[in-house]
């Protein structure tokens, strides 16, 4: 039994010895030619107010390069959240800006004091041979007074 | 604050960071010294060529254990994986599988058929399979890294990025500018000044092509971030040094390939040298600040780079 377990233990080290490399030589196809570093944060004010910052640093100048868009969800019990409302940059132009970073507020709003929010933030970079976007996950923030 | 891998409304996944996603890591497979990659495939090359074409009666436990061995002393893995409890857990998640095997009546001579083998052996794959994606969701679940002064760092097939929180108390952070409010400096050094940062980190050598720099600073809710940008317009470069508070520590994602992370030590500190196609970043920490040079360079011309902030002038 030894034995057979040996050889299953094998097998599967190279299945997924195979998986990896084909999975990796998948992903190496996904190289993002306008991201090279991003970061969010949600952080809580006075009066309830809730600010999302990001910062994005570009490979290069770009011609945009910022937040795409931000989806929020809303929580009253800190556990169960809803969708609060996606914002874009079309619509908030200090969500985007051009060159080699973006390192700035990108969206504040007024929530309800006690209710925990979080975001879900599209780092965004693009010039005119094309675009990248990818999410970066917040923690959640209570509003506060 | 600390960021997480958590799909805003899935709470089932949870990992450091705010990355976008749970993604295979590569497997421990740390090389500094690229001579060591390339025996360990070798022998992996070699050992698959013969998992793959042994014959039953050939087969040998002994150089089994042997290949396993020198695999795992070329490049062990950081996370081992304890097959044992795996197998068990297998066993109560999936007993369907195994109760015709343990409820059957044992015949009272058993004859191998090649119809019973056959099922067996399918029976066998399928249990291989299934212990791969299990192990495959282990893995992805453990970021690999290395645990340098209380941070860890982590990377998977497309990002890296540090977690943890630093051992050590954080010197005062000092800000000339009020939140919000940014600042252009005639150079990185005025910048560093200005913001009383008195550690190493500016390099002194540069690759050809690259000569002057736009240097900026800005302070957000997120903390410091201090840019220095290339003018030239045929090659990019750019250094970002930014401060990260205790609570979180350092939680920005660097983008990469599925390459891997080559360390390289220098003036008493590990820089990490993170590819991504023809993008080449190196990253580290000192104190609160986490730095990133990154352009479309060489590794050479990073490691040449990286050794000149330290050099004695």
């Amino acid at each position: 039994m030894k034995k057979i377990f040996k050889i299953a233990v094998s097998l599967t080290l190279t299945i997924g010895l195979f998986s990896s490399l084909a999975c990796a030589n998948a992903i190496s196809a996904r190289t993002s030619q306008y991201l090279n570093t991003y970061v969010a944060s949600i952080s809580a004010g006075r009066n309830g107010t809730i600010a999302i910052t990001a910062r994005v640093v570009g490979k290069g100048s770009l011609d945009e390069i910022g937040v795409s868009s931000i989806a929020i969800y809303e929580s009253s019990d800190g556990r169960n959240y809803a969708h609060y409302g996606t914002f874009y940059s079309s619509d908030y132009p200090s969500m985007m800006g051009s060159g080699a970073f973006y390192d700035q507020k990108a969206f504040e709003f007024t929530g309800t004091i006690g209710n925990t929010y979080k975001a879900t933030v599209y780092c965004y970079g693009a010039d005119d041979s094309g675009s990248d976007s990818k999410p970066y996950y917040t923690s959640p923030v209570t509003a506060r007074r | 604050m600390a960021e997480f891998l958590r799909n805003s409304q899935n709470s089932g996944i949870s990992s450091t960071n705010g990355m976008g996603k749970a993604e295979e890591p590569i497997q421990g497979h740390l090389t500094a010294d690229p001579s060591n990659k390339r025996l360990y495939f070798e022998v992996l090359d070699e050992f698959t060529n013969w998992f793959l074409s042994v014959a039953p009666e050939d087969f040998d436990e002994d150089l089994l254990d042997a290949y396993l061995e020198e695999m795992n002393e070329l490049s062990p893995l950081e996370n081992p994986i304890d097959s044992q409890a795996a197998l068990e857990r297998f066993h109560e998640r999936f007993p369907s599988l195994f109760e015709e095997q343990e409820s059957a009546p044992l015949p009272a001579n058993p004859q191998p058929s090649e119809r019973s083998q056959r099922r067996y052996l399918g029976r066998l794959t399928t249990v291989a399979a299934t212990i791969a994606a299990m192990m495959v969701t282990l893995i992805s679940a453990q970021a690999l890294g290395i645990d340098v002064f209380g941070f860890f760092a982590n990377w998977t097939n497309e990002i890296f990025y540090f977690s943890g929180s630093p051992e050590t108390t954080q010197p005062t952070k000092f800000y000339p500018l009020a939140v919000g409010e940014s600042a252009e400096y005639e150079s990185v050094e005025d910048a560093l000044s200005e913001f009383q940062i008195d550690a190493a980190l500016v390099p002194s050598w540069y690759p050809a092509g690259i000569s002057s720099f736009t240097v900026s600073a800005r302070v957000t809710d997120l903390g410091m971030g201090i840019y220095m940008v290339s003018d030239d317009e045929d090659s990019s470069l750019t250094l970002s040094i930014s401060d990260f508070n205790e609570e979180t520590g350092p939680t920005t994602i660097i983008e990469k390939d599925s390459s891997n992370v080559i360390l390289h030590e220098a003036g008493g500190c590990v820089h990490y040298i993170i590819n991504d196609g023809k993008w080449c970043n190196a990253t580290w920490i000192v104190d609160d600040l986490q730095c990133v040079i990154g352009g479309n360079i060489t590794n050479d011309e990073m490691l040449k780079i990286i050794d000149s902030i330290y050099e004695v002038p």
